[in-house]
């Protein structure tokens, strides 16, 4: 993207996400979001003299599968190293991170864009590390509250090479990563909560330029806010540089209820941090078979699962994107289809009526009360013209809604919704609608054919809607043409 | 969705229904009060419900001018106010009123439209200074034949808005800082103020007549002013959406104070996009109060741009409980309000307390606002200029003995009288209250909205309105203010629901400065339930 004036945007993306393990990455204090302040703080997380860091599995074992996921070289040596700054919320007075041996190296994801352009965005590395804890400042008052229950919670930092050049690339890839780590069940990827969160390195230069001085913006809670915050920055940089200004390489952050950017900091040369290896944690080798049982334990990607619901059940890209947005929608979409093999209908079902019914309550569909075999047993009813589709999605669906465990026929049945498919049934009708309207058969049989609409109507409404149409029409126009 | 909606729209008509059939054969014989069918031709009303973009749109078109507007609010003032139902809500009505409106429909013509606010009438409490024909007198006899030398510093804004100033309203008397046993909207200059929905109600208080008067369609909006809950509760109970800002947001220099670290004047209004479009234009850094050099960088002069429908999507919000349990109708109401937020995508988290502790707050706070509104008010009835001669707290005190039959026929100043006895801002007492009542609840407030992460905290503004009773005084149901009052934060009450015909909110409020993001989120709520009703000016609630 160009910037006004013919400047060329460059931005790079940190993507921090906070591992579901139950405990902490060097401690056993339970990892969890909400509680009361300090409440989960052992003397490990406080860094009480002569404690000491025991490394959680479980956080390598999600740093790892990521790492898989997105095409990395993982690092067959595990090392740590210590960024040594102060800050109140940082109890050690230093990060246990990786430096220079970050745990998955390269690798990358391809984002698909609005106008149908595909683009692959190469990541520079994803390293393990501890969360700080919290500083609150309350306004008004001249103090700080610190809150360490976030101190050593585990994270992956996902680092991107600076290739990405629109708000809506560093969306679109957001979103891939998000989808991608709830796949895995690694994270719950909720940028609200903070439990994945994103910072963007942003600069401007004129194309064939050397990199800008880049600007670090923090603070955005949701993908739209990233995309505010990236356009905000976009303009004031360019703002700058039309006023002969010098852009400075600085930390601000995002006000999202302004929209606007503000400086928090200069920016720290990478030597202030004194990085040195971890001495309190042995480095620990990571073999073949490590990553060979990961391997094995991975599911279907969101990307690959979408090409199979292309090719294999012939859904339309759309229909495969909605499906695969989320893994519970996907899962549920393929155990439907272990009982029907109208695959397209059951893609209707679920992006119609059954997403309404989840939007509506505001539930995800692990709460929807229907499950996939009795929803293959509503539709094989539609299938079947045993139920019009109408009757199915405004009133059997409603009711199997309420009832759960009632077997779909039944309910047809109790409703009063199964169509009629007896043809001798039908043709009684037909018989004594024709007889009831003789000059409207003539006016038929003189040609004007329209009339078999309101024929149609008239044994529709003598049934009580309980007839298959399809059927009814055949008799009719056959009746009226026995006649001539 | 749709269907949703109409359910919504249907059931809250619903409950309304059920008073208005059944009183037009129950109101009271011989009662001075409307009858039903009256009532009906209260809201033939040209006006009804006009929004501030509807009657700019109105005067763009050459349809109606400022003048025409003034004179229809006048004319329904003097039908439904001073005659009919007798609301009661407008102490004074601006004798410049139309001049203002011609001046304004001259510049119209010129080409000149100062703003969103230009030839739009407008109503203020009785507590804040104009500087022009109209009184100032917190609705105490004491004050009467007060003229303020000046505007205070946001009418003064108001007015370069292009706002018709079209009258002031009545208000509980010293913004209800005289007696515990007071009668809500009751003032000695003002008579008793009633609640439009149901008459014999009260409209609660303090900023009564604002209240009453906005919800009643006899101006487009109003100004009230809030020390704790004094414009979320009479715009509760009215019908209305109301905005207690964070102090400091709007300059308080030249309005009759209860309290320096709680006081802020607000929006009230029918819509939250009117409330956001008065918001706006008041903002400013005075040097006459120091509270507003915070603003700077927080405040906004337009907020119209947070009126997103999509808000609530995504958004965290708090669902205060303590406050609930009242009364089982207002939370069924609160119920459904929530379950609204949700379904458009708010993810809602139970909050069981705000402030750890709180009913440990109420005493100190009393305490509070006893020292500073001695301290404030003496400093301001030092400029003072009433009949009386009133020049500080202890000549009103003497002049209300030296008058009781009028000033104080329903009840005593007990309230007046302890606050006299206070000492000075610099007691050890005081000090040592002021700092435990603020850090308390803003650390309260702070600490749960960093913890959970929200974007604000919900929870009932208040109960439906009680009868008026001037004999024992009010009778409160519950309420939530207390948490942003003590710590000076934001407030935002938007109607949520009916209980027996009479309108309850719902509060929002949150981390200082944020107007902007409360704004969005009660938008998008008030526009997913859309319950705002014009009043029906029923006689009683049936039984």
């Amino acid at each position: 993207m160009m910037s006004r004036d013919g400047y060329e945007v460059v931005i790079g993306l940190e993507v921090h996400v906070q591992l579901a393990t139950e405990s902490k990455i060097f401690s056993s204090d339970v990892n969890s979001f909400g509680g009361n302040p300090n409440e989960n703080i052992s003397a490990v997380t406080i860094a009480h003299p002569g404690t000491l860091p025991l490394i959680n599995k479980k956080a390598v074992d999600y740093a790892i599968k990521m790492g898989l996921a997105l095409g990395c070289t993982i690092n067959r040596e595990l090392i740590f190293d210590r960024k040594n700054y102060f800050y109140p919320d940082l109890p050690k007075g230093y990060q246990i991170t990786q430096d220079t041996t970050p745990i998955c190296v390269g690798g990358g994801l391809e984002v698909v864009r609005e106008d149908g352009q595909k683009k692959f965005i190469e990541l520079t590395k994803i390293h393990l590390e501890e969360d700080a804890g919290k500083s609150m400042h309350v306004e008004g008052e001249d103090y700080t509250l610190v809150d360490l229950n976030r101190a050593g919670v585990p994270l992956i930092e996902i680092v991107t090479e600076p290739v990405l050049r629109t708000p809506e690339e560093a969306a679109l890839f957001l979103a891939e990563i998000r989808k991608i780590i709830r796949y895995l069940g690694i994270s719950d990827g909720n940028m609200e909560e903070g439990s994945m969160r994103c910072d963007a390195n942003v600069s401007i230069r004129k194309a064939g330029e050397p990199l800008g001085s880049k600007v670090e913006v923090k603070n955005m809670n949701s993908i739209r806010n990233v995309t505010r915050a990236i356009l905000f920055e976009i303009e004031r940089q360019t703002d700058l540089k039309q006023c002969g200004k010098t852009i400075f390489s600085e930390t601000r952050t995002f006000n999202p209820t302004r929209g606007d950017t503000t400086g928090m900091r200069t920016k720290e040369e990478l030597n202030d941090y004194r990085y040195f290896p971890e001495p309190d944690i042995s480095p620990l080798s990571i073999d073949e078979e490590w990553i060979r049982r990961l391997q094995a334990e991975m599911p279907e990607l969101p990307q690959q699962l979408k090409a199979r619901f292309e090719n294999e059940y012939g859904l339309p890209a759309y229909d495969a994107g909605v499906l695969t947005e989320e893994k519970e929608i996907a899962d549920y979409f393929l155990d439907t289809i272990g009982h029907t093999t109208s695959y397209k209908a059951v893609s209707n079902w679920l992006m119609g009526p059954v997403k309404s019914y989840l939007n509506e309550k505001g539930i995800s569909i692990q709460a929807f009360p229907l499950a996939p075999a009795r929803l293959a047993d509503l539709l094989a009813l539609v299938q079947s013209g045993t139920v019009s589709h109408t009757a199915a999605s405004q009133q059997l669906f409603g009711y199997l809604l309420e009832h759960p465990d009632e077997s779909a026929e039944e309910s047809a049945r109790k409703l009063n919704l199964v169509q009629e498919g007896n043809p001798d049934r039908i043709l009684a009708l037909v018989e004594e609608v024709l007889g009831q309207h003789p000059d409207k058969v003539k006016a038929y049989l003189n040609g004007k054919k329209a009339l078999t609409g309101m024929f149609m109507g008239e044994v529709m409404k003598k049934a009580g809607g309980t007839i298959d149409p399809k059927e009814t029409s055949r008799l009719i126009i056959e009746t009226l043409e026995s006649k001539r | 969705m749709m269907k949703r909606r109409n359910f919504l729209r249907n059931s809250t008509l619903g409950t309304l229904a059920v008073p208005a059939l059944a009183t037009s054969c129950m109101a009271p014989s011989g009662s001075n009060a409307g009858t039903a069918e009256e009532s009906i031709g209260y809201n033939e009303f040209e006006l009804l419900e006009a929004t501030i973009a509807s009657l700019q749109q109105k005067m763009e078109n050459g349809d109606l001018s400022a003048r025409k507007i003034t004179e229809m609010y006048l004319a329904r003032i003097e039908a439904i106010d001073q005659a009919g139902p007798r609301l009661n809500s407008v102490i004074e009505r601006n004798p410049d009123a139309l001049s203002i409106a011609d001046q304004l429909d001259k510049e119209r013509a010129e080409g000149k439209v100062r703003g969103p606010m230009h030839g739009i009438p407008v109503m203020i409490k009785d507590n804040i200074d104009t500087g022009d024909q109209m009184m100032t007198t917190a609705g105490a006899l004491a004050l009467e034949g007060n003229k303020a030398a000046n505007d205070a510093f946001i009418i003064a804004k108001l007015r370069e808005s292009g706002a018709v100033l079209l009258g002031k309203t009545n208000l509980s008397e010293w913004a209800n800082f005289r007696s515990t046993r007071s009668s809500s909207g009751w003032s000695s200059r003002g008579g008793q103020t009633r609640n439009p929905f149901v008459i014999d109600r009260n409209p609660c208080g303090s900023s009564s007549g604002s209240g009453s008067a906005v919800s009643a369609n006899l101006c487009a909006v109003t100004i009230g002013t809030e020390t704790n809950g004094s414009i979320v509760c009479p715009s509760s109970t009215n019908g209305v959406v109301g905005i207690k800002p964070t102090v400091g947001l709007l300059s308080r220099s030249g309005i009759i104070p209860i309290s320096f670290s709680q006081d802020t004047a607000g929006p009230m209004a029918r819509t939250v996009a009117d409330a956001a479009i008065l918001l706006g234009v008041l903002t400013g850094v005075d040097e006459k109060d120091s509270k507003t050099t915070a603003s700077t960088g927080n405040a906004l002069v337009d907020y119209t741009p947070f009126l997103d429908k999509g808000a609530l999507s995504g958004a965290r919000i708090g669902v205060w409980r303590s406050p609930f349990g009242f009364h089982e109708k207002v939370d069924e109401q609160l119920e459904q309000s929530l379950e609204v937020l949700r379904a458009q995508g708010a993810e809602l988290i139970d909050i069981e307390e705000v402030i750890p502790g709180i009913k440990e707050l109420y005493g100190p706070s009393r305490l509070v606002l006893e020292y500073e509104f001695k301290d404030g008010l003496n400093k301001y009835l030092a400029g003072a200029n009433a009949t009386s001669g009133v020049k500080s707290l202890s000549d009103v005190i003497a002049f209300n003995k030296a008058n009781e039959k009028e000033a104080m026929p329903f009840f005593r100043m007990e309230i007046l009288e302890s606050s006299e006895k206070r000492g000075g801002l610099d007691e050890t007492e005081y000090l040592e209250a002021v700092t435990m009542l603020q850090k308390r609840s803003r650390e309260g407030i702070t600490l749960t909205m960093e913890t959970h992460r929200l974007d604000a905290i919900v929870g009932p503004t208040g109960g439906p309105a009680w009868q008026i009773d001037v004999v024992n005084g009010d009778h409160f149901g519950g309420g939530s203010s207390s948490p942003a009052a003590w710590s000076g934060f934001p407030n935002i009450t938007v109607p949520a629901g009916f209980v027996h015909g009479l309108p309850i909110g719902m509060s929002f409020f949150g981390l200082p400065w944020s107007e902007g993001r409360l704004i969005s989120l009660a938008y998008a709520f008030e526009q997913a339930r859309p319950v705002r009703q014009a009043p029906g000016f029923l006689p009683t609630v049936a039984f």
